[in-house]
């Protein structure tokens, strides 16, 4: 390991030596506290907060993510470029020692990095916090509607989970299981997203929701007219019943439209479940995952491509990371997903995107349940096991695969080749 | 009875470097063939000599040493370093590359320069310290151990790279180029060091265009043109005038050397002189080379031409003293000890 040590150490030395650590420092702070002064939110407290936590630390992280993949991708294919890596190659070190050294040290910079990153939005929020100009009421949305950790709590059976349809006049039913103690004082909200069979543009539509114990004559009751979009309703704690058993149904009351709850989050359920420091702290070790399976990718790049392709690869792998819904539909429907014209039946190019999308989707949809920041911000959980699995995937699964690759691939390269 | 050592096992059972119609052929994009840089070469060197390879630009000098190295694989042929594959890890312990540039980290400083490639070396911390303290002080840069390599003259580079490659008390010591751009006195104490690592049962395999350089230090040589061994054999063997020989003897007066010369023509007649003339090794070269160019009027190698761009030419013929400059202070050598010392106070 003293080698594998060696190769980390100097690669971090490299980082903090040639100003690139210093640099992205400098941008950091740029865009965690120059940007929320800049941006103006919808004016409350809460909404400031949101805008720190989805923009501004998500521009930090595609920040931190585009550094590390460059790096990565210089690590190796720079040094062969530049010659350096003969007088390392030559000397009795394993190949895959090579890249594992180079990897912890991208890896070490990037948790600092991460790190930084994350206190300064966490100093920021504190900051937003503690203003004087905050009334007591808006502290305490804030503290319940973003600076919180909810778990979120699917219909029971888990599978198959199927997009319901709720035809004028009828009713759907879900039954949700809450798990731990449920007569504790936790909050608990149901969210659903509706889609209607309406044409009117912002149509509201009639239905009651009735939220309580399977059997229970008595049920919460929510009547008010919503729009198709994104809602949430708090349930009161005598709702609830002790054995944590509750069944949701939506009555549609409405002459004409049709309700749809797509099965994916249609109808679900908000538990709130820890507090948000954790929680964050979670999310960001969720994100430094992320940038260590990037280091791995960026490193395969670098290892087999010159720096500038390596660099243009790593980065079509991140957008598509990042398009992981698109490259979903693509994938299921062809190029009409892309809003191409159609035509009556599929064509033989609708066959061919949607065999190189589902490809893509085979490696993508793995990894659809880690979106730690879009978490952060809606305050839904990340859960210890939601972050072992993380590690499960990410590290060990997805870069262990990388690191093989890349430890048979380099180890084939001819390094005394002129670049 | 003592163990027999590491080389002396080696030694009893092949030659320290071992090429067999070794080929290498440089390959485009597509696949095809593109440069035949290497071209059925076969090498011998033993234990404890100094070999010399030789040629003009783009022979096949610096391929072939990265050939021993396992940086590049041969296309065909078979290579043997210290009785392992080239590109055996183990094989690389015992080997010390000083490349024809310094290819250093420019942000490291000199003494975490040795550090870094001590640790690869999987040196213990104690016998780093010791060793980069010997080579800092043998290269003469023990003032400049915290200043930052990128900061160094090219002769300091040449001089912190033969320092890299001697930190692992290598066995075999593999010099591509190493006088380039070091100051007469760095080339002299490069020089004496190669001979006592010779003198050591080190095997050293030098590339150089410096021909007297070459002549000075190497057992034998080969010289290559266009990837082919063109001559190859001990120093004296080929650059002995064979028709000719030459008597020693103690400084005589005119009228005893007027004697002497009598009575040695007397038996051989006029053909006997005083001196016997002997080529230097830079002519006998460009005859291999001159020859070689005629049977091979298509090579990959830089063209030879006898003429100077003008703007280049001294126009009045004055010479600049180019010994003018010797600024680094001369220093000791101290070889770095035995590899198998290393172990003994373990890694850090």
């Amino acid at each position: 390991m003293q080698q594998v040590f060696a190769i980390a150490r100097q690669a971090i030395r490299g980082a903090i030596r040639s100003r690139v650590f210093v640099s992205i420092l400098a941008l950091l702070f740029l865009v965690l506290i120059g940007l929320p002064l800049i941006i103006k939110g919808d004016g409350t407290a809460a909404g400031h907060a949101r805008i720190l936590l989805r923009y501004s630390l998500g521009l930090a992280t595609l920040l931190l993510a585009v550094a590390t993949v460059w790096s990565a991708c210089a690590a190796i294919s720079r040094e062969i470029e530049e010659r350096r890596l003969l007088l390392v190659v030559c000397k009795p070190v394993a190949r895959f020692r090579i890249w594992l050294g180079k990897w912890v040290g991208i890896v070490t910079v990037a948790a600092v990095l991460t790190a930084i990153a994350g206190l300064l939005a966490y100093g920021q929020l504190l900051w937003a916090m503690r203003s004087t100009r905050l009334t007591e009421p808006e502290r305490a949305t804030l503290r319940r509607d973003v600076l919180v950790a909810m778990q979120i709590v699917r219909p029971a059976p888990r599978a198959p989970q199927k997009t319901v349809v709720v035809a004028p006049g009828q009713m759907g039913r879900w039954v949700f299981q809450i798990p731990g103690a449920a007569g504790r004082e936790r909050r608990v909200a149901l969210r659903f997203r509706l889609a209607s069979s309406t044409q009117r543009q912002n149509a509201a539509l009639r239905g009651t929701w009735l939220i309580g114990a399977p059997a229970a004559a008595a049920r919460h009751r929510y009547a008010e007219p919503v729009v198709p979009g994104v809602h949430q309703i708090k349930i009161p704690h005598n709702a609830i019943p002790p054995d944590g058993a509750l069944a949701v149904e939506y009555a549609n009351l409405d002459d004409s439209a049709t309700a749809v709850f797509a099965a994916a989050d249609g109808v679900e359920l908000l538990v709130e479940h820890g507090g948000f420091l954790m929680n964050y702290v979670r999310a960001l070790c969720m994100m430094f995952l992320q940038l260590a399976l990037l280091a791995a990718f960026g490193l395969l790049a670098g290892s087999l491509l010159s720096l500038p392709v390596a660099a243009f690869v790593s980065f079509v792998a991140m957008a598509l990371l990042a398009a992981q819904g698109y490259v979903r539909t693509v994938a299921a429907r062809g190029l009409h997903a892309m809003g191409m014209p159609g035509e009556a039946g599929p064509r033989l190019l609708d066959y061919f995107v949607a065999g190189v999308f589902n490809v893509l989707n085979l490696f993508v949809q793995p990894l659809a349940e880690f979106r730690p920041l879009e978490a952060v911000a809606e305050g839904r959980l990340v859960s210890w096991g939601l972050l072992g699995q993380a590690a499960l995937v990410l590290i060990l699964l997805y870069a262990g695969i990388l690191a093989l690759l890349s430890a048979w691939l380099f180890g084939r390269r001819e390094i005394g080749l002129a670049a | 009875m003592d163990e027999p050592t590491p080389q002396q096992q080696d030694a009893a059972a092949e030659p320290a470097v071992s090429v067999r119609q070794v080929t290498k052929i440089f390959r485009d994009f597509w696949h095809r063939p593109k440069v035949r840089a290497v071209n059925g070469i076969d090498l011998e060197i033993p234990y404890g000599e100094v070999f010399g390879l030789l040629g003009p630009n783009g022979s096949g000098k610096t391929t072939t040493l990265k050939l021993l190295l396992g940086l590049l694989y041969p296309s065909a042929g078979r290579i043997r370093i210290l009785g392992r594959a080239a590109s055996h890890v183990r094989t690389k312990a015992r080997i010390g590359y000083l490349p024809e540039e310094s290819y250093l980290y420019r942000y490291l400083t000199c003494e975490e320069t040795l550090e870094f490639y001590g640790k690869l070396f999987a040196l213990g911390r104690a016998t780093r310290r010791d060793r980069i303290d010997q080579l800092l002080e043998m290269i003469g840069l023990r003032h400049a151990r915290h200043r930052l390599v990128g900061e160094f003259s090219k002769g300091m580079l040449r001089r912190i790279g033969l320092a890299q490659a001697l930190i692992n008390d290598p066995d075999l010591v593999l010099l591509d180029e190493p006088t380039a751009g070091l100051d007469p006195i760095g080339c002299r104490q490069i020089k004496d060091l190669i001979r006592t690592l010779a003198g050591r049962g080190k095997t050293v395999v030098i590339c150089s265009h410096l021909l007297a350089d070459i002549e000075d230090i190497c057992d034998r040589i080969a010289i290559l043109f266009n990837g082919r061994i063109r001559a190859e054999g001990r120093v004296d063997d080929l650059l002995q005038a064979k028709d000719r020989c030459k008597l020693g003897l103690p400084q005589l007066s005119g009228e005893m050397l007027s004697r002497v010369l009598a009575a040695v023509r007397r038996e051989l007649g006029e053909d006997a002189t005083v001196e016997y003339p002997r080529r230097d090794l830079e002519q006998f070269f460009l005859e291999v080379v001159r020859d070689a160019q005629k049977t091979d009027t298509e090579h990959s190698g830089v063209r030879q031409t006898e003429t100077l761009p003008a703007y280049l030419a001294d126009p009045d013929g004055v010479k600049e003293d180019v010994l003018a400059k010797l600024t680094v202070p001369r220093a000791t050598h101290r070889p770095a000890g035995r590899a198998e010392a290393d172990a003994k106070d373990g890694p850090e």
